[in-house]
């Protein structure tokens, strides 16, 4: 009867290891996927300080712009700096530039103090809307489990994400300016190549065809 | 056995089971219901040098065609009208499909003519809300079977593409009409230049395609690339697709490796 009851008992403890196995890998892979930037889904919030010491947070941004640039870069990582600089000098050609807004989340490196003069002065030397954030504790990197470096996130004004780019290769960075081309107006483009084509944006064929 | 129902773990392991076992069921008996294989998605996008709308169709083509598996969505830019990149076989097909409509570009064509956008796919022009418009139309075209299985090869011979390979009817009926065609396309740098057709193949003829029948097909490219370095040869791709002679849609299509 004993043996019986022990083995009641031992099966019973079987499943419930099961039930609890399933939960936990069902909770486990819902959790993955909310904490990952994904395209789609709201940008988490943050408060990070600045180089001049002020504090943002991320939603303190919404309904404020049309577009705004969540950029990730690594200061050891030469690489997502120069592509960073490459981003902010394209920006100088369009306008307004009240319609857009840059938050460049920044993985220090070793040397701190030498990261904040050099960002510092070059932030100075932009005149785009720039907003330079240190993440000395990664907490915004983890939480938005940023992989490489460069990250940038297109957010929509209600701070949605929009647009990841974190590969950039030569295909996708084509990609990224040319959409970028798409969304902000230049300074430089003229605006009346359109001429031929009719208001549903179809072009008709030249002639002799 | 009253124990054992009254037993919450029991009761809870055994919900669990007759759930699984009919997930596994359902699964089962979709699949049973007939042999259709997934339809891939082909997209012609015909542009022109010229048309300032078509950089932006050829944005949301690419960026959707690159963000799907290899092959499932399959994109080609086709030039037309003496752009420069055109050539005679392009303009025919487009007139082809056109032969009783509008002309104009951007002119998108999703598994031949089973979806067709001419413009951006809505009428503000804006570059997100027409990669809407083509996403839905492309996930729509993803979600659908077919009875016809492609599958081919590649080669390159003596500075000639050589296209080898088979067709089966998966379907219980007869298709009718159907023509088995082709095209290569060049790899490219540049946006609207990525899936740039070189060559279209004549066509081959399927009157009758009788239910569990295997056709083979072999097709040769019209291109001489004998001078072409070998690095460059890897950037010519071709594909291979099966259309309705009459409806002009396209059943399915596939990438070759």
């Amino acid at each position: 009867m004993q043996s019986k009851n022990h083995k009641k008992s031992s099966s019973e403890k079987t499943i419930l290891s099961i039930i609890l196995l399933i939960t936990f890998f069902s909770l486990f892979s819902t959790i993955q996927v909310l904490a990952q930037y994904e395209r789609g889904s709201l940008a988490p919030d943050f408060t990070l300080e600045a180089l001049d010491g002020d504090v943002y947070q991320l939603n303190q941004f919404n309904n404020k712009q049309d577009h705004l640039f969540l950029c990730f870069v690594n200061n050891d990582d030469s690489a997502s700096i120069a592509k960073l600089q490459d981003f902010v000098n394209f920006l100088k050609d369009y306008q307004p530039r009240e319609s857009y807004q840059i938050i460049t989340v920044v993985e220090p490196g070793q040397d701190i103090e030498k990261t904040k003069e050099q960002l510092l002065l070059w932030q100075e030397k932009t005149k785009i809307p720039i907003i330079i954030l240190l993440d000395n504790e990664r907490k915004v990197i983890e939480n938005y489990q940023i992989e490489k470096f460069p990250t940038f996130l297109l957010l929509r004004t209600d701070l949605n994400i929009h647009r990841v780019y974190d590969r950039f290769t030569s295909r996708e960075e084509k990609s990224f300016y040319q959409y970028l081309g798409f969304i902000l107006t230049s300074q430089k483009s003229s605006g009346s190549s359109d001429s031929d084509c009719d208001d549903d944006g179809v072009c008709p064929p030249p002639p002799g065809y | 056995m009253k124990k054992l129902i009254n037993n919450p773990f029991f009761f809870s392991a055994g919900l669990i089971l007759v759930l699984l076992c009919l997930t596994i069921y359902s699964t089962g008996a979709e699949a049973n219901q007939d042999n259709h294989v997934n339809k891939n998605v082909f997209i012609e996008l015909f542009l022109n040098a010229d048309c300032s709308h078509c950089p932006k169709a050829a944005f949301c083509l690419e960026e959707l065609a690159w963000s799907y598996d290899p092959g499932r969505v399959i994109l080609i830019e086709a030039h037309i009208w003496g752009d420069g990149y055109d050539i005679p076989q392009t303009n025919e097909r487009y007139n082809w499909y056109t032969r009783q409509s509008a002309q104009g570009t951007p002119d998108v064509f999703i598994n031949g003519l089973t979806e067709r956008v001419q413009g951006l796919g809505c009428e503000c022009g804006d570059i997100d809300e027409s990669y809407q418009v083509y996403q839905e139309l492309i996930e729509q075209e993803l979600a659908k079977t077919t009875p016809v299985e492609i599958y081919t090869e590649q080669f390159i011979c003596e500075g000639k593409i050589l296209v080898q390979g088979n067709l089966s009817n998966k379907g219980y009926s007869n298709l009718q009409n159907l023509i088995i065609g082709g095209m290569v396309y060049y790899e490219g740098d540049e946006s609207e230049y990525f899936y740039l057709v070189k060559d279209i193949f004549d066509e081959q003829d399927i009157c009758q395609f009788p239910p569990m029948d295997k056709r083979n097909f072999t097709f040769v490219s019209h291109l001489d690339l004998s001078n072409i370095e070998e690095d460059k040869l890897k950037k010519y791709h071709t594909v291979i697709f099966v259309q309705d002679k009459l409806t002009k849609e396209i059943l399915q299509s596939f990438l070759a490796n």
